[in-house]
């Protein structure tokens, strides 16, 4: 699958209506994935409470077909929800790195977003952004589960905007050992 | 299955190397249970060491969520100080706010007028209920039930969560109880919805009853699972449903009281045995308890003044003070050292989970592996609390 | 128990043990306030524990106090028969090595609160079976809650 992607679409490009195969395969791609995100259980403190209440009955996750799993080779989103100390990042670090690409990154709260109301304290990593890299930030002390769901939304809208042909090219230009 | 000694004594394990093998045990295995597992406790890592099926040695470690409160508190001023208990026990904010808010006033010498203590009561007890409503939703999930989450989280803590939104804004953090009484009044017909509410959780309590509580598949995991004998209680210094769940009849709220808790009537569920279903039915029995508190706080609540005669800028006198009162995890304490300045010199949390969690080093020897889960779930902590 | 009482029984045993007066204008709760020296930690820590007049079953919490000049660690004991409650305070005036001897024979749930006055005082408790850092990670320096701690920053900053 991995080489179908990363070499494929250069060769279909040269094709005739090579570009019109690639734009419909990314859409139909992108639909797919962004329509079945599957986030890791993973709450680290307050914001974790507001993300277990956002798959609860209220504010029911499921319906965009987020579904929670326990095991980060079959997640595709980490949803950082609390406070990253300094002795929790290398583990964040670990997990974030056990799951397969394409995986994407929420920083949900203030505190995963720069460290929130304990930005001076000795023990807290400032920020997740510090440790891996984050597509969406969630502002909010907690945030309410219906601001998690939309920080989920715009996660879809970015998903929505990924393309197979430059994201060949670019590996093609720098590429990954 | 377990030693008859270890049952009746509290015992401090002789050497660190009981608690912590350099290496792996010749027989067994070593496991590492978290700090990210799905038992959704948080960041909590429990180092097992088992033989077959049984575990020999039980060490928890934490620090994961370690976020230097007692620190930052010597920087902030003390009403700075209330935004940060709110996420100690983030499952209670409320008594967390109150507790505080005991130890400062208690070193202010200030008064508070009656209507602000009747709506801390009314808050601190739907707190209460919210709380052990989260602990049967998970609790339920760590055993395997997975649909009375939906029911006590999904619902009936959604419909208090309403309540505190209405009253004070926020759904987790609430910052409500402040020194010298309350944020602000009750909006008008708050009281009725809260009395509203209160029929309808006579009935949902019920409703856990049948769906969890006497559920024979619960009952063969949970009964005689994680027996905790009062004098083992005790020696390790455990509070709360799980010290009551094992006979011993200790309640802040009866022993030291606070706030206007003479004036109303009410009973503390005690246990009998000391095993898990106990502490569960406890807390269970505990919400039937906060209900009959509540109204009869609505009954006899009158209007009045929300805040007491405090400055804006205060200062605290130099000197020390310790509050403390029944938060839903057990004794939450506040010990402030002052010495006339802004903030506080020295800023100590009697958290009752971070006590509570190491009776777990005793608790878990001799059941087995599938008992853990059972076991720590039943002890309900907060790794916040735990964690600081 | 009156306070009156449980000072007899107390210095009929330790005579070296005095009361803390309550300074002027200062706030202070109900509890019997006790300046235990270090030396006499360990028995006076059985006394209180097992005397039945006594009779303090319940260690309520432990903590320490860095004063700039000396360490304190604070006791808060509790007795659930007789109701009545004591604060004991020991003073180290060793500002390099500060040392306190455990409670943990006599109040098992002392164990993680004197790893914790370990980890963020640096106070050793001699004795203890188990003296390793608990909340911070195992290869922090420094003793934060010290109020001369400063903080190094690293890539988490």
């Amino acid at each position: 699958m991995g080489i179908i992607l990363d070499k494929g679409p250069i060769v279909v490009e040269k094709f005739p209506a090579g570009t019109l195969l690639i734009s419909s395969a990314d859409f139909l791609v992108n639909w797919a994935r962004k329509s079945s995100i599957w986030p890791l259980t993973f709450g680290l403190a307050c914001c974790a409470i507001e993300m277990m209440a956002a798959y609860a009955a209220k504010y029911d996750f499921e319906r965009f077909g987020v579904f929670p799993r326990p095991s980060p080779r079959q997640a595709d989103l980490l949803i950082i929800s609390g406070t990253v100390t300094k002795k929790m990042a290398p583990r964040i670090e670990m997990l974030y790195h056990q799951m397969p690409e394409p995986r994407y990154v929420i920083s949900m709260g203030s505190c995963a977003n720069s460290g929130g109301p304990y930005y001076d304290a000795y023990s807290v990593c400032k920020g997740i952004d510090k440790v891996i890299p984050v597509d969406v930030y969630i502002p909010g002390c907690p945030p309410r589960p219906e601001a998690l769901q939309q920080g989920v939304l715009a996660l879809q809208k970015k998903m929505e905007t990924f393309s197979m042909l430059s994201a060949a090219k670019r590996k093609v230009a720098a590429p990954v050992v | 299955m377990i030693d008859p000694p270890l049952l009746n004594k509290a015992v401090v394990p002789a050497s660190a190397l009981d608690v912590f093998p350099t290496q792996a045990p010749e027989k067994g295995m070593f496991i590492s249970l978290g700090p990210h597992h799905p038992s959704t406790h948080g960041v909590l890592r429990v180092a097992i060491t088992t033989e077959g099926e049984i575990v020999t040695g039980a060490q928890p470690d934490i620090g994961y969520l370690h976020r230097a409160t007692e620190k930052l508190a010597e920087k902030r001023t003390y009403p700075q100080i209330i935004v940060l208990t709110d996420r100690l026990d983030y499952l209670a904010a409320m008594t967390n706010n109150w507790s505080y808010c005991l130890a400062v006033e208690k070193m202010l010498n200030v008064a508070i007028p009656e209507r602000a203590d009747y709506l801390r009561m009314i808050v601190g007890e739907l707190q209460r209920i919210a709380s052990h409503c989260v602990f049967i939703g998970t609790y339920g999930i760590d055993i395997g039930a997975f649909t009375p989450f939906f029911y006590s989280f999904g619902r009936e803590r959604e419909r208090i969560l309403d309540l505190f939104e209405e009253l004070c804004g926020a759904r987790l953090t609430y910052n409500y109880v402040r020194i010298g009484g309350v944020m602000a009044d009750a909006p008008d017909g708050w009281l009725d919805k809260v009395k509203v509410f209160v029929k309808e959780m006579y009935a949902a309590a019920d409703e856990y009853d049948k769906l969890l509580t006497y559920n024979p598949i619960f009952t063969d995991r949970t009964q005689g699972i994680g027996i905790m004998t009062s004098e083992v209680a005790k020696a390790w210094g455990v509070t709360g449903p799980n010290l009551r769940a094992s006979g011993e009849r200790a309640d802040v709220r009866i022993d030291d009281p606070y706030g206007l808790y003479p004036r109303v009537k009410f009973d503390i569920p005690i246990g009998k045995n000391g095993d898990c279903w106990e502490r569960y039915k406890c807390r269970v029995d505990e919400v039937r308890e906060s209900l009959k508190i509540i109204e009869q706080a609505l009954a006899q609540i009158q209007p009045g003044e929300t805040m007491g005669k405090v400055a804006k800028y205060f200062r605290v006198p130099p000197g020390e003070g310790y509050g403390h009162l029944e938060a839903p995890r057990g004794d939450l304490g506040f010990y402030i050292i002052s010495d006339g300045s802004p903030s506080p010199y020295r800023f100590h949390i009697r958290a009752p989970s971070f006590i509570n969690l190491q009776v777990l080093q005793q608790l878990l020897k001799g059941w087995k592996v599938a008992d853990v889960i059972a076991i720590l779930g039943s002890i309900d902590i907060v790794l916040g609390e735990v964690d600081r | 128990m009156s306070s009156v009482n449980i000072l007899a029984l107390l210095q009929a045993k330790f005579p070296d043990i005095h009361p803390i007066p309550q300074p002027a204008g200062q706030t202070r709760g109900d509890e019997v306030y006790l300046d235990v020296p270090l030396a006499r930690l360990a028995e006076a820590a059985h006394v209180l524990q097992s005397d039945p007049g006594l009779a303090f079953n319940f260690l309520s919490f432990v903590t320490a106090v860095d004063w700039k000049t000396h360490f304190e660690t604070v006791y808060y004991l509790v007795s659930t028969t007789h109701r009545h409650k004591a604060v004991l305070k020991v003073k180290i005036e060793n500002r390099t090595t500060p040392e306190v001897p455990t409670v943990t024979h006599v109040w098992p749930s002392a164990d993680w609160q004197e790893r914790e006055i370990w980890d963020l005082f640096g106070i050793r408790i001699t004795g203890h079976y188990n003296l390793r850092r608990i909340l911070l990670p195992d290869n922090w320096e420094g003793y934060p809650m010290r109020k001369d701690y400063v903080a190094t920053p690293d890539r988490y900053d």
